[in-house]
């Protein structure tokens, strides 16, 4: 690429510069501000004087935090079911979407079946008769009601699909002609190939898991509260205040007991770090991926 | 062609199923047999209010008391309370609910009880000196108790559910920084909207950068729970956000829908007048709590309308970190009006907490295990079970409540005549005691906490004290009226279409407080005002007027009917004779 030293071409940088830093400040900055927050005191908090250091910075939130039962299994559980479901998710995706990418004489049934996984993009039988499969299968307090019903997502199994579609067919020919069959041409030859969608829809199956707090709600009872992800614990840390307030309203005679700001945030803050530290990992797959059937022919 | 019409054919039938799959109903559980005795099995819903654990299992003490006292064992689903409402609901559609619900509120049990979800509480169970629920009705007065059933009963005349007691008389009224009141020489806190605006005029004038007024909604109810003392001011009920109507406590005259009146209008100008001088806070209709906090602390805060018992934590919120920092937080029985030749208006809260427990429809199919149920109910409206449930157990109480108490585990003793926690545990009312590390009955004892009131010295030592000192206050007011609840009562197809209009005005409503507020548009200007009223006519304002008038009427008649004949039946139940028989004997003879 040619340097282009023109007085327009050098403004234009300076405003493009001046554009990405005032939007990394506009991203940055609420993650610095909770991080703040949580280091600095309530009293600090609540007189207005943190706004991005932390004041009378201690620990207290943290060690709450690592002391208490809750936030820690929670955090735990959710790592669980976020690598859980990922990789459970990446295996039925990428072994549906692979045959549905390929010719319709190869595979049985390609246009019900295809039909079928577009039907439920439009189509969903509502929270009730999930809720009868899931009770039904005995699923209901277990890890599973929170994976198997969400196990394969139609839209990230047509991203799957268009990528695999852009794979030579002739690969496949030249590894029969070798005498690889289906299996070991999905295994060796296709998934190799496909790292950066995989890691691109694993990326979106691993967020969606990690801020899953509904199906935690509707399917785990406190009797496996051990079982509830972090998320769906913020989201009571979270609520503690509008309930508290709507309790003494209602005259309710038990007190709720609220969880101070600093415990809040550095709760907040501890559900980004794991989202944070996975991102530079797959970037230069993302950028690819995302990419992944918005070109054709 | 013909493979499209299968799969369509199919993918509809799927979905058909899947949508069928959701009716479904449950089947209740019955009884065991323990020891020669039948013992009834309940499954509960009940919400937590924190993280902190129950002990579980039928071998901790609160287990083996109600087993040994009432034949009662429980199987608890405990659900955190912001997902209650949906995790209840759904549990009636899929057809697997509790035998016993607790804490829904009013509202939720009436519509169930539509949807004949609930069973009704039998009258017999709350008619008579002997029934069976005798201690929780007479948590109120006798006066006190017909009203509480008139409020709380569904369209068809049927209680689906238990209400709270409301011990708290009066909670509501005007907090102020006093030392900065005295700094300034105001003597006392204003008594009508003029005075009002001449004390926050000059607080402005010597603090011009801060907030005068300020105040965290109740909740999310409406932008409007904030500035509910300013309705009161115009003689609009506190909680005319959600109930809409009121009969004026001196006129007796019936408003069918206050926020639309002229009164609502001057209310209106007010908000604006005093927004328009920069006394009120900007953010008043979204602030929560923590901001709230955050402006006591900053000194941006004089005046809120707020609870009386929260004085201790404003000032301790103002103060900070700063010990030396003076503050000085108090609350006034003066309540502001803008009519003061007419008297003033505050808030007499109501004569019970519209929540409790509920039974779901089938228990009633076996009356013994109903009724073992309903005895359990009735025991914690007992001082006992009211003593039980906020302080467990004494080491000297009877054998069967100290049964499954560990040595040494005895939670509080009696010091100077009054209930005391001992070392250890956890007292609400003691900032002292550690809520985090501190033992509680629900962990120890696996106690359900306070049903239908809190033990009397427990409750005078949280808030109490204040709020009969607030209630006293205000009766020594001259010319001081409260509103009183009104009955209304829905069939099913008036409620569906309550619920349609209230969404729809309440919408458009609280689109107009705030737009009120800011000015975008003037109160003042007939246009204006002219403008709301339209719109709100366009929502169903006049069918809504119409259709709680209709209710109202037709409510009070059901009522007046009701009395004579419980009237009747208590007659009946003590021998004596009814007014009915009474007035018939004559002409009998």
């Amino acid at each position: 690429m040619v340097k282009d030293n023109s007085l327009s071409s050098i403004i234009l940088d300076i405003v493009i510069y001046v554009f990405l830093i005032l939007l990394m400040i506009v991203i940055l900055y609420p993650i610095v501000y909770i991080f703040s927050v949580s280091l600095s005191s309530s009293a600090a908090f609540d007189a207005g004087e943190v706004w991005l250091w932390p004041v009378q910075p201690n620990l207290e939130a943290y060690k709450e935090i690592v002391t208490g039962k809750t936030v820690p299994m929670s955090f735990l559980q959710a790592v669980i079911n976020t690598i859980l479901y990922t990789v459970l998710s990446l295996a039925f995706t990428t072994t549906l979407a692979y045959p549905l990418s390929r010719a319709k004489e190869r595979v049985p049934f390609h246009g019900l079946i295809t039909k079928l996984v577009v039907f439920t993009m439009f189509f969903s039988a509502g929270m009730i008769p999930v809720y009868l499969i899931v009770q039904k299968m005995h699923l209901l307090n277990t890890r599973w009601a929170l994976i198997l019903p969400a196990v394969i997502s139609t839209y990230n199994l047509v991203v799957m699909r268009s990528f695999f579609e852009g794979v030579p067919v002739e690969l496949e020919e030249a590894a029969f002609i070798d005498g690889a069959n289906e299996l070991t041409i999905f295994y060796k030859i296709i998934l190799p190939l496909s790292k950066a969608a995989l890691a691109t829809v694993g990326l979106f199956y691993g967020v969606y898991m990690w801020n899953q707090w509904f199906s935690a709600m509707l399917y785990l009872s406190d009797r496996v509260k051990n079982l509830y992800p972090l998320q769906y614990i913020i989201r009571q840390i979270v609520m503690e205040n509008q309930l508290a307030a709507e309790a003494a309203a209602a005259g309710e005679l038990t007190t709720v007991q609220v969880s101070t700001a600093s415990l809040k945030y550095a709760t907040l803050f501890i559900s980004i770090v794991p989202m944070l530290c996975v991102y530079p990992f797959i970037q230069k797959y993302f950028v690819k991926g995302v990419m992944v059937g918005s070109v054709k022919g | 062609m013909k493979l499209k019409k299968i799969v369509a054919l199919a993918t509809s039938a799927v979905m058909a199923v899947s949508l069928l799959a959701s009716c479904g109903s449950s089947s209740t559980q019955g009884h065991i047999e323990q020891d020669g005795k039948t013992i009834y099995t309940y499954y509960l819903n009940m919400y937590t209010q924190d993280s902190k654990g129950y002990a579980e299992g039928q071998d901790t003490n609160f287990a083996q008391l109600i087993r040994e006292k009432f034949n009662v064992q429980l199987e608890y689903d405990r659900i955190p309370r912001g997902d209650w409402e949906t995790k209840t609901n759904l549990s009636y559609a899929v057809g697997n609910e509790a035998d016993v619900t607790t804490g829904g509120k009013e509202p939720q049990y009436k519509k169930w009880a539509s949807e004949d979800y609930l069973a009704p509480i039998p009258q017999e169970a709350y008619t008579g000196d002997d029934c069976i629920l005798k201690d929780w009705k007479a948590l109120w007065s006798e006066e006190d108790f017909k009203d509480v059933l008139a409020l709380a009963k569904s369209s068809d005349g049927e209680l689906y559910y238990l209400p709270t007691l409301r011990q708290e008389k009066a909670q509501m009224c005007w907090d102020y920084r006093k030392d900065i009141f005295d700094q300034l020489g105001i003597t006392e806190f204003p008594k009508t909207v003029d005075e009002l605006y001449d004390v926050c005029a000059k607080l402005k004038a010597a603090y011009p950068d801060k907030i005068i007024i300020s105040c965290n909604g109740m909740g999310t109810t409406s932008p409007g729970s904030a500035i509910t003392g300013f309705f009161q001011a115009y003689w609009i009920p506190e909680l005319i956000l959600t109930q809409h109507s009121y009969v004026d406590p001196v006129t007796g005259e019936y408003v069918p829908y206050a926020l639309t009146t002229d009164a609502a209008r001057e209310m209106y100008k007010t908000i604006k007048r005093f927004n328009d001088a920069g006394f009120i806070d900007k953010e008043i209709f979204s602030i929560d709590k923590d901001t709230f906090s955050s402006r006591l602390a900053q000194d941006n805060c004089f005046i809120t309308y707020n609870y009386v018992y929260n004085i201790d934590d404003f000032n301790k919120k103002t103060k900070g970190t700063n010990a030396d920092k003076t503050s000085n937080w108090t609350w006034t029985a003066n309540m502001i009006t803008a009519y003061p030749e007419k008297g003033t208006i505050y808030k007499r809260d109501p004569l019970y907490s519209n929540w409790g427990p509920a039974f779901s429809e089938g228990i009633e199919e076996d009356m013994d295990r109903y009724n073992a149920l309903l005895e359990m109910f009735n025991w914690f409206a007992t001082e006992e079970g009211q003593l039980y449930n906020t302080f467990g157990v004494k080491e000297t109480d009877p054998e069967e409540i100290k049964a499954g108490v560990a040595p040494g585990n005895f939670s509080y003793s009696m010091v100077d005549g009054e209930p005391k926690y001992n070392p250890g545990w956890y007292d609400e009312s003691n900032p002292e005691t550690d809520q985090d590390k501190d033992k509680r009955l629900t962990t120890e004892y696996g106690s359900m906490g306070s049903q239908f009131a809190k033990e009397q010295h427990m409750f005078d030592n949280i808030r109490g004290k204040e709020v009969e000192a607030l209630y006293n206050a205000f009766q020594a007011q001259p010319n001081y009226y409260y509103f009183d609840q009104i009955p209304m009562r829905y069939d099913e197809d008036e409620e569906q279409r309550f619920a349609d209009l209230e969404i729809a005005l309440n919408a458009k409503r609280d689109e107009y407080i705030q737009r009120f507020f800011t000015g975008d548009v003037d109160p003042n200007n007939d246009a204006d005002w002219n403008m709301y009223i339209s719109d709100m006519n366009k929502v169903g304002l006049q069918e809504f007027i119409e259709l709680q008038t209709t209710v109202y009427e037709r409510t009070k008649e059901a009522i007046e009917k009701e009395e004579a004949e419980m009237a009747a039946a208590e007659g009946k139940d003590s021998g004596e004779e009814s007014p009915a028989e009474a007035s018939e004997a004559p002409a009998a003879e």
